[in-house]
């Protein structure tokens, strides 16, 4: 069993309280082991103890005793979802659930702004010049002169 | 609004795979899986008491934790059959989604009675909240409301649920020296906070 120190005993009682229930179980043997041995350490755990039995003082109310029944009345009307549905919600999550939805609205947004700018830059090439220049040659009036 | 998302069983961090054979509600599972309301019966009479306690704690209000309760039951009823046994104790995915629910559900009153004092939120009508101020339980009570919400929490799972650091800590998404640091923080707030209930010097109550 490795040995606790009196200032290491401190920390747990400060943020655990004195009940070893409540402390870090690989810490919990050495503690006790501690204040056996400590009266400093005792001392310590008193203190601790006060606030416990102060905050143990505020008991919760009681839930309705027809909860359950009420619980189990609705669960008879809600159907489970399908094993299909199941399947697709474990995907989802394994694939990061929600938290894709900032990435994926992210790369949306870039989509929008970059395949526009991809297409405007093709409308603006300028046609082939002897295209141009066939079309022209198309359009002028037949030459009848004398 | 609820961030179901969050409270999806898969989401819950990885565990230590002893943790999968030491969950002792995966028979209820199985048998919600199977279809069998059963199987939501035994998580009821497990956890649904201490469930409760925390919902009423965090929200001072019986009729209101008893509507979380069944909340946070229809989602285990509806979302167990997808659970992936191995990844977290089912009671720390049950204590999350209370958690949340109960979370979501101050923030509606807070945004309703938006300035006003932590005490306005209560309910008027409720005996445990028309306890003199002067009334120990009353005081610690109030005492507890009113630490930040972190650290609320964190004093919440581990002193009243019982919960160990490890399950506190996972169900908070936080590491256990965060946890520790939190609780610690939270305990000292309410020593200065309560001192007059203390006889000075001894650390014995009046």
């Amino acid at each position: 069993m490795t040995t606790l120190s009196c200032a290491r005993l401190s920390e747990i009682l400060d943020a655990y309280g004195a009940d070893p229930a409540r402390w870090p179980a690989p810490e919990r043997a050495a503690a006790q082991a501690l204040l056996a041995s400590s009266a400093e350490a005792r001392q310590l755990a008193q203190a601790a103890q006060a606030l416990d039995q102060l905050l143990n003082r505020w008991q919760p109310q009681p839930a309705e005793s027809t909860l359950t029944t009420r619980v189990l009345a609705e669960i008879a009307r809600q159907p489970q979802p399908s094993a299909w549905r199941n399947l697709v919600a474990r995907i989802w999550d394994d694939l990061g659930g929600w938290q894709l939805a900032g990435p994926a609205f992210a790369a949306s947004l870039a989509m929008g702004a970059l395949v526009p700018a991809w297409i405007e830059t093709d409308a603006n090439d300028l046609p082939d010049e002897d295209l141009i220049a066939a079309v022209q040659f198309v359009d002028e009036p037949p030459d009848f002169g004398p | 609004m609820v961030r179901i998302s969050t409270l999806s069983p898969n989401a819950c961090v990885a565990v230590p795979d002893e943790i999968d054979s030491n969950d002792s509600d995966l028979a209820a599972i199985q048998r919600i899986a199977a279809g069998d309301a059963g199987g939501c019966r035994m998580l009821m009479q497990r956890h649904l008491t201490k469930l409760h306690g925390l919902a009423s704690r965090l929200l001072g209000n019986a009729a209101d934790a008893d509507e979380v309760c069944q909340d946070a039951f229809l989602r285990a009823w509806k979302q167990a059959p997808g659970w992936q046994s191995g990844r977290a104790l089912f009671s720390t995915w049950l204590h999350q989604v209370v958690l949340n629910l109960c979370r979501d559900r101050l923030r509606g009153r807070r945004e309703q009675v938006s300035g006003q004092a932590l005490e306005a939120l209560v309910d008027p009508g409720n005996p445990e909240q028309r306890a003199s101020a002067t009334d120990s339980a009353a005081q610690v009570r109030n005492a507890v409301r009113e630490l930040p919400e972190r650290q609320r929490d964190a004093l919440l799972l581990v002193h009243f649920q019982g919960l160990s650091n490890i399950e506190a800590a996972r169900i908070m998404e936080l590491s256990v020296d965060a946890l520790e640091s939190l609780l610690a923080r939270a305990r000292r707030s309410l020593r200065t906070r309560l001192s007059p209930l203390y006889e000075v010097g001894k650390g014995t109550l009046k």
